[in-house]
């Protein structure tokens, strides 16, 4: 498995992510001192001795019920301050996030499955546009508008380093603008539960320069690679002669379905079933072999391929760079 | 039948229905079954959610254990996803809401003088309902029917297409259980605290844990309606092909969630505004004096039951909702704060300098004032929505309702526990395990869930059976899952404390810690309806301040009807004694919901099932009606 | 022993501390005095509520359509014999509470006859209205809402007009305590409830669904 990716809202690589944070260290500042304040008179209050004029039973003389009243409304006005101030903080801060305008924005589609992320770049030349799964590249410092939807039930995209989550929600498109602002990887995972395998729908961001960017991006536009070898052509008709076309599709060749997720360049991601496998031909062959070995409940269904073809079909696919 | 010359003996009663209650009597079971008393319905409450409780614990473990180190395989998904399900389930319906009703039946009465509830054989009821709820629930869940769609059940995941079987099915009514049985209480608490209360209880001498009860009771009363639908609609979209929440047909994911919480926000504060009364109740009873702030102290839970309303959509900040809408949910998000701050600046000031009795029912309270208070801070985190987008679904949630939740409700229950237990059983607690019990859940407790505001914000993700070694989440999972034990560590010292105490405990007398309210000024335990008078008050800490009177000329089953601003007396109404009827109509009602799992007709035949015995309920008997409460004319 | 009562009040003091005597108090309230009455009233606001949500829902679901109602429109006749049937009946019930209060036993359990059978009629035509609604509940969102709606208020309808049914028939059977008088004004109280409730479903129904 190649290294694991930034996941920290703590350590934020995207304006968002920026913003929230310190906007948090604010809240979290205040909060500390509002304990501080509070326990403190907790703790100064219990040590404090009962006075001789005072018996049991009975409340306070009036001038010390007077001092504690006026004790109590100026905390409670202090408090009141306090809040709206919090208050303001936040608003000023959500509208901040909002102002981030999709102008020049990158365009990506993504539709939530149980459980995997379907990802396409749309472009005006449709023999532009690319769709590939969980992983995603954006160029650096550049807006990403994310269209987000779900085909079947609630999901939630997040980038913790990079900036908020936003549900997908069937029937509702949803568009959330990111940018990220400083290179690397950044792991993401689906945050609202989606049944049984909601704790392996991750995903991976990876954040590029333009160059770097626009290189992928075309090596994603091209279409599969041609096996180069015998073993990966036998690979590619066990492919087309199997079940695997009924929801696979890969590019350049007849498999063009989208029930699953498009493995034109499936041998290029750093990792397979959504981040749960490394990406190396022996993952590849087992998870086909048994998929509900690694995750429990997938959809997929068992290969029902002779374990020949099982390592030559591994091969084929690991070579789709 | 003619009527005894003193006045303290019981009249005697018609010969029949003296002649079935003394059938009822002698067999255990029927006399178990026929209990309408309110100190035995209220303790049956808080027994049988505390069963829960555990149940709901245990399964808690299981989980911690599981995620204890990464890629561990105690349990799998899909028994991982029915425990946090049922683990959430458990602990909002059929532990933390009964429990705090069951405190209310338990101790309102006692408090305001009364003999009984307003509504007696209406609280067994509930009673029977709830108790079946909860063992349909478990039931369902080792018969591997349990639900698995997270306790607020969010479709389309809950719904027909992607929730196959009947756990979904199971989920949705037992939500009807639940909520039948607490609107049936909020109810009776209701018209009790309005017109039971002892001559010379105004409204503004009410203990303060009346009024949070009462409150409360208002908020289920409001609240509970909506998960009912909620439920209701999710039911008959299984069931009979609605779309409430099917896109397709014009339906909507999003109605459910405005609909559930709309009732699960306020949920929250029917489970929190009767833990902050144990906390007025105690505070005053360890300071030994008056609450300070009185009036801002009931204000203010009225102003948080009020305003608790107006939060819901906090839930949903994370689905697009438009930002002006939001910040309107976030202000008021906010602003709820401020009362509980009031809350809290009132004990410290009844605490500052009245050198207080440092007991086991104390120690709670502390333990509560130092950790509910993180969790509103983070509660106040939350509201704002940045902050919130990055947190929303994550671990610092998790983190954050389990501190308002267990520092908020639990730790004044457990101090409350400990502060009525002489009431209840006649018997003093042992301190020392008190104070070793409050240690070992407090330091547990922090061990086990501050880790996880950390966890949230390194991007766990709630609800995830497994996680990654990479994500460098291990270290964090393993110190919260040995804090859970050592909270599971305290709790069982706390039953030993009480099993023990129970049997063997010094003799307690009526007022061992020397409270103020009337539940005090009754024996311990307390006497039946029979034999207790309905008290005179002339202050609103009648046992420190004036001799308590009482109320004569009342027959043994007798209730005083009074009005209800200021407590006058207005009549009498006869309490009806045992009867069969509540736990009939309870079977019933239970057959009737479990039917509708399987086929709406079972509403049909349900319904007439349900409308012979309640007819056969009402129905007078001669044998019961008393000689001179006859009207003028008959038929 | 020495005994005095405090002044502007009933409280007797004496040696064995304060005390009032209630033995003369009667044994029936009603309207706010009695404690059934509140718990009633408070069973309304329940039910209140649970109708209100779908009342919320109906305009909430309205807003996921461009064309409104996306059924066929609902026939307005049945609704309004219906409604008119439903409010005709609430003025027998009404009239009963004055010998209800008096504790008149014939006049009130006449009055309350009337009221069921004009409570039955209102059934019947709710029946009739029920089955001219020109779609299933399975058509749409607003269908689904719709259908729900009337099932939770026929269920109040009926309920309201069976539990009427065995006061009635208590009130002619016995035997009877002055607290059944009590009864009589809370099974009134809810019969209003029940019609009553209707209206504003009514006005949205068939105002904004059918005759826009």
């Amino acid at each position: 498995m190649s290294d694991p990716g930034a996941i920290s809202a703590l350590e934020p690589a995207g304006t968002q992510a920026e913003q929230i944070r310190r906007l948090f260290d604010g809240y979290l500042g205040v909060s500390i001192l509002v304990f501080i304040l509070v326990m403190g008179a907790l703790v100064v209050g219990l040590r404090r001795e009962r006075r001789e004029d005072e018996p049991p039973h009975e409340e306070s003389p009036p001038d010390v019920m007077k001092r504690k009243a006026r004790v109590v409304g100026s905390a409670t006005a202090v408090t009141v301050v306090t809040l709206v101030v919090l208050l303001v903080m936040s608003v000023v801060t959500g509208r901040a996030l909002a102002s981030l305008t999709p102008r020049d924005a990158l365009a990506i589609e993504i539709t939530g499955h149980r459980w995997w992320w379907d990802v396409k770049y749309p472009d005006a030349i449709s023999s532009n546009a690319v769709r590939t799964a969980y992983e995603i590249h954006v160029p650096l410092g550049r807006p990403v508008e994310l269209r987000l939807v779900s085909h079947d039930v609630i999901h939630s995209f997040w980038v913790p380093s990079l900036g908020p989550k936003r549900d997908l929600i069937p029937g509702k498109p949803s568009t959330l603008v990111l940018r990220a602002d400083r290179p690397g990887t950044f792991d993401g995972l689906c945050a609202e539960y989606c049944g049984l395998q909601h704790a392996n729908m991750r995903l991976r961001v990876v954040v590029e320069p333009e160059r770097e960017f626009q290189a992928w991006l075309t090596q994603m536009r091209a279409p599969a690679r041609e096996p180069q070898t015998e073993r990966e052509e036998h690979g590619r008709s066990v492919f087309l002669a199997g079940r695997c076309v009924a929801c696979h599709a890969i590019v350049g060749t007849t498999a063009f379905a989208a029930v699953g997720p498009d493995l034109t360049h499936v041998g290029s991601r750093s990792a397979i079933a959504m981040g749960t496998l490394p990406n190396d031909v022996r993952s590849i062959r087992s998870w086909i072999e048994d998929p509900q070995h690694a995750k429990a409940g997938v959809i997929m269904p068992e290969g029902g391929i002779s374990d020949g073809d099982l390592d030559d079909l591994a091969l084929y696919l690991s070579s789709l760079r | 039948m003619t009527a005894e010359a003193s006045p303290t003996l019981p009249r005697a009663l018609p010969t029949a229905k003296a002649r079935r209650e003394r059938v009822i009597e002698r067999s255990r079971v029927l006399r178990f079954i026929s209990e309408t008393e309110h100190q035995a319905i209220g303790l049956r409450f808080v027994v049988t959610a505390l069963v829960f409780f555990a149940m709901a614990g245990a399964l808690a473990l299981l989980m911690r254990l599981q995620l204890a180190r990464p890629g561990l395989h105690v349990v799998g998904p899909d028994l991982y996803n029915q425990a946090f399900t049922m683990h959430g389930s458990t602990m909002m319906f059929l532990f933390a809401v009964p429990v705090m009703q069951g405190m209310g039946v338990y101790l309102v009465p006692l408090m305001i003088g009364a003999k009984s509830l307003a509504f007696p054989r209406l609280s067994a009821f509930a009673y029977w309902t709830y108790l079946f709820g909860g063992i349909f629930l478990w039931l369902s869940f080792f018969m591997n029917t349990g639900p698995d769609v997270g306790w607020f059940s969010y479709p389309p995941l809950a719904g027909p297409e992607y929730a196959a079987g009947k756990r979904a099915d199971v989920w949705a009514q037992l939500i009807t259980f639940t909520e039948l049985s607490a609107l049936a209480i909020a109810v009776n608490l209701i018209a009790t605290i309005f017109k039971q209360r002892s001559p010379g209880m105004s409204l503004d001498r009410m203990p303060v844990f009346v009024w949070a009860s009462l409150v409360t009771a208002f908020m289920v009363v409001f609240a509970m309606p909506a998960v009912m639908v909620a439920s209701t609609m999710l039911a008959l979209d299984r069931l009979v092909g609605t779309h409430f929440f099917n896109p397709a047909e014009g339906g909507d994911p999003l109605l459910w969630q405005h609909v559930f919480w709309f009732f699960g926000h306020p949920e929250v504060y029917i489970i929190f505004l009767p833990a902050l009364g144990f906390v007025s109740e105690i505070v005053t009873t360890f300071t030994r004096r008056p609450l300070f702030g009185y009036t801002p102290v009931v204000l203010a839970n009225v102003a948080t039951a009020i305003l608790a309303f107006g939060l819901w959509v906090h839930h949903m900040f994370a689905t697009g909702i438009p930002q002006l809408g939001a910040s309107f949910f976030t202000a008021a998000s906010i602003v709820i704060a401020v009362p509980t701050g009031v809350q809290f600046f009132c004990w410290i000031a009844t605490i500052w300098g009245s050198g207080p009795r440092y007991a086991a029912p104390f120690l709670y309270v502390l333990a509560f004032l130092a950790t509910f208070i993180i969790g509103g801070l983070t509660g106040v985190m939350q509201a704002s929505v940045p902050i919130d987008t990055q947190v929303h679904d994550t671990f610092f949630v998790v983190a954050h309702f389990h501190y308002t939740l267990i520092g908020g409700a639990v730790f004044p229950l457990l101090g409350a526990l400990h502060y009525w237990f002489p009431k209840v059983t006649g018997r003093l607690s042992d301190e020392r395990l008190g104070w070793i019990s409050c240690a070992l859940v407090f330091a547990g407790f922090h061990l086990t869930f501050f880790p996880q505001h950390i966890l949230g914000l390194h991007g766990m993700t709630r609800r995830i059976y497994t996680y990654a070694a990479t994500t460098g989440w291990g270290t964090l999972n393993l110190v919260s899952t040995i804090g859970a034990f050592l909270i599971g560590a305290g709790l069982l010292v706390v039953l030993i404390n009480l099993a023990r105490s129970y049997r063997s405990g010094m003799a307690a007398g009526n007022d061992p810690w020397q409270g103020p309210s009337l539940e005090w000024h009754y024996a311990s335990p307390p006497p039946r309806m029979e034999e207790r008078d309905v008290a005179i008050v002339a202050a609103r800490y009648p046992l420190w301040t004036a001799p308590v009177g009482k109320v004569v000329g009342l027959e043994p089953r007798e209730e005083l009807i009074t009005n209800v601003i200021d407590a006058e007396p207005s009549h009498k109404e006869k309490n009806p004694g045992p009867s069969l009827s509540p736990f009939f109509l309870a079977l019933a009602t239970s057959g009737t919901i479990i039917a509708c799992i399987f086929t709406p007709w079972g509403l049909v035949w349900g319904a007439v099932v349900i409308a012979l015995v309640l007819t056969l309920w009402y129905w007078p008997r001669r044998s019961e009606v008393d000689e001179h409460h006859l009207s003028e004319e008959q038929p | 022993m020495t005994e005095h009562v405090l002044p502007g009040t009933d409280i007797v003091v004496s040696d064995d501390g304060p005390t009032i005597d209630v033995t003369d108090l009667p044994r029936h309230g009603f309207g706010r005095k009695s404690a059934l009455f509140w718990g009633v009233l408070v069973f309304i606001m329940i039910e209140t509520t649970a109708l209100a949500i779908m009342f919320g829902s109906y305009l909430y679901v309205r807003g996921n359509f461009n064309e409104w109602p996306p059924s066929e429109r609902l026939q307005v006749t049945p609704g309004i014999l219906t409604t008119v049937m439903m409010l005709g009946s609430c003025v027998p019930m009404q009239l009963s509470l004055k010998p209800c209060h008096e504790m008149a036993l014939r006049p009130t359990r006449r009055l309350l006859v009337v009221g069921v059978a004009l409570g039955f009629a209102a059934c019947g035509l709710r029946a009739w209205e029920i089955a001219s609604i020109p779609f299933a509940w399975t058509d749409n969102a607003y269908a689904s809402v719709l259908w729900t709606t009337y099932g939770m208020h026929t269920i109040e309808l009926g309920a309201s007009v069976l539990e009427t049914l065995v006061m009635a028939a208590v009130l002619y059977r016995g035997p009877l305590e002055e607290k059944h008088f009590e009864d009589v004004e809370v099974t009134a109280l809810f019969w209003w409830f029940a019609n009553l409730v209707w209206l504003p479903f009514a006005a949205l129904f068939y105002v904004d669904g059918a005759l826009r």
